[in-house]
């Protein structure tokens, strides 16, 4: 009688273990669930797709999907913003609920036939210091160097994305002045300021989601030639020299017929390049350039070492395959070039192929002269970027990101992210909450 | 008055025959119960692991391309558990047809880029020490974790 007694004892005992593993299983799967349906909704976001009905709804339950949770086997409530917990009325935040029904085996001798497993999960999308300049090379040493002797000075932050212990480095006699500076990784240099917070998380780079331009219908480009000349911050100057050939780079139909060999101005020609897929480099190392307002496609780069460059309104993309084309500008150049201010281009400058392989050299942006500026994002997101400084007082309104960034020359370097002017989207991460 | 058949075994015979009855069925569920414990267990780690290498592929795009490093990091959380085999894979599809793979380089139309997702499966071979009538001997864990990335 005793040992039966035990026995049935202990048959309950293990039938009500039985049942609270099986809950504490599907407990875990419901979390899963839960979590990526939260992250799976604030990846819309971060695309700057808001709505809820149309965008964040379903991308949180097709990742809830994913995990076996559907409507028809469980509760799946999605808000945003959160209508509970540290996020309430935060729009930038998704909540959701997965709760499901399990039935229990053993319990059921006790009453419950069913048992009812949920699980809750808050995700966001978090602004990392506002960076306008983004290493994104996860673990290079040296992901972000500054040496010589320029000054680097950003009103917004930089991000450096490697984990490497010395994934930036200060060298040389100049400092680093920006609101914010953050490393995944570790840093050596001691003109950092503030001092760079370490162990942040990586950033998703924020220009993830530009378009590449649709370009194989795309007109070639071409290059005309006109008489005249270029003014350049409060002084004009005559166009150098040109024989108003038109280069007939790139696909162009080339038929400059400026020619002349005008002398202190007005009567010089002036390149006008036009926008289009240019199939050849594009070289500019002296006269007189004007790229015309629109969306260049780059085969095979830019180079521009010399001569006078002006450009408003443009928008250059490299479509650099083997890795080897690159954007080359500065050397005695004058250059003078602006983003667009509106349209899907809006605040880009240079955009080169996502997959373009990380060669060397890499692009330059070189210090041109004093006149010279650039306004607009540069965004080499696969490649190296060097950076060699802009004369004293001459400012880049704009944002860098690149996979590795080098920052050397002798003028100093200042970078503004001006919302008014042409600004990339702000950094964003995305956070698992709650 | 009616007699029990099994009187002359005395008291402490009974004891004994009722012990020998109840022993097979709890020896059946001892074991029973130490392999629920141990498929329990292992399941709780395979899925702790499949986590592991689905978050470290979702920090970023360039972590999901390193499916090895994905790997990596679902073996170094299977808490010294052996034979589990890890396998993480890089996928991505256009919300208007879920599910239907594509490309990660195209373009999925009206949205741009195509979401990117991280699946992390992790799995394993599971036996029983007992041998359960009915019931196979052999089960396979499987557990994946997706996360999306982009």
């Amino acid at each position: 009688m005793l040992f039966t007694a035990l026995f049935l004892f202990l048959a309950v005992v293990l039938g009500l273990v039985f049942d609270g593993a099986r809950l504490y299983f599907e407990r875990q799967r419901v979390q899963a669930a839960a979590d990526a349906g939260a992250i799976g909704g604030v990846q819309e976001l971060r695309r700057a797709n808001n709505d809820y009905q149309s965008d964040v709804l379903p991308a949180a339950k097709n990742d809830i999907a994913l995990h076996g949770f559907n409507d028809s086997n469980s509760s799946i409530v999605v808000n945003m913003p959160p209508t509970s917990g540290e996020h309430i009325g935060d729009s930038k935040y998704v909540e959701v609920f997965v709760s499901t029904q399990v039935p229990t085996s053993f319990m059921r001798m006790f009453g419950p036939m069913m048992s009812t497993v949920s699980g809750r999960a808050v995700s966001g999308l978090k602004a990392t210091g506002d960076p306008c300049i983004i290493a994104l090379d996860p673990d290079d040493s040296d992901a972000f160097k500054h040496n010589g002797n320029p000054t680097l000075t950003t009103d917004c932050g930089i991000m450096v994305n490697s984990n490497s212990a010395t994934a930036m480095r200060e060298v040389g006699t100049g400092c680093i002045t920006a609101s914010w500076v953050g490393i995944t990784g570790g840093y050596s240099g001691n003109c950092i300021n503030p001092t760079p917070a370490t162990g942040i998380d990586a950033v998703i780079d924020p220009l993830l989601t530009l378009p590449v331009p649709d370009y194989a219908s795309m007109a070639n480009g071409y290059v005309t030639a006109s008489a005249g000349s270029l003014a350049f911050g409060g002084s004009s100057f005559a166009a150098k020299g040109g024989n108003g050939n038109g280069n007939g780079n790139g696909n162009g139909n080339g038929n400059g017929n400026g020619g002349g060999s005008g002398s202190g101005g007005g009567s010089d020609p002036v390149e006008h390049y036009w926008p289009g897929y240019y199939a050849n480099e594009i070289k500019i190392q002296n006269g007189a350039a004007v790229f015309e307002p629109g969306v260049y496609v780059l085969e095979k780069g830019l180079k521009i070492t010399g001569g006078n460059v002006t450009g408003s309104e443009v928008f250059f993309y490299n479509v650099n395959a083997d890795g080897k084309q690159f954007i080359d500008i500065g050397g005695n150049a004058t250059f003078q070039l602006s983003a667009p201010t509106s349209g899907p281009y809006k605040g880009m400058l240079f955009f080169n192929n996502r997959n373009a392989p990380d060669r060397s050299p890499g692009n330059k942006i070189a210090r041109g002269t004093e006149d010279s500026y650039l306004v607009g994002a540069l965004y080499f997101p696969s490649q190296h970027l060097d950076w060699a400084g802009n004369p004293e007082n001459h400012i880049f309104w704009t944002m860098v990101i690149a996979n590795t960034i080098n920052i050397s020359g002798t003028a100093d370097v200042m970078v503004l992210n001006r919302p008014t002017q042409a600004q990339a989207p702000p950094a964003y991460r995305t956070v698992l909450w709650e | 008055m009616k007699h029990c058949k099994f009187r002359f075994l005395g008291k402490q015979g009974g004891a004994m025959l009722e012990f020998a009855v109840v022993l097979p069925l709890l020896t059946i569920m001892s074991f029973g119960a130490a392999d629920f414990g141990r498929l329990f267990m292992e399941t709780a780690i395979v899925a702790n692991a499949s986590g592991a290498g689905a978050i470290y592929a979702a920090r970023s795009t360039k972590e999901a391309s390193d499916l090895a490093g994905a790997e990596a990091a679902v073996l170094a959380n299977v808490n010294g558990l052996q034979s589990v085999t890890p396998d993480v894979t890089k996928l991505c599809d256009c919300p208007g047809s879920p599910g239907a793979w594509v490309s990660c380089g195209s373009t999925c139309a009206g949205y741009g880029l195509p979401r990117i997702y991280i699946r992390s499966k992790a799995n394993k071979s599971f036996d029983t020490i007992g041998f359960y009538p009915g019931i196979p001997n052999q089960v396979g864990i499987d557990i994946s974790t997706w996360l999306r990335v982009q």
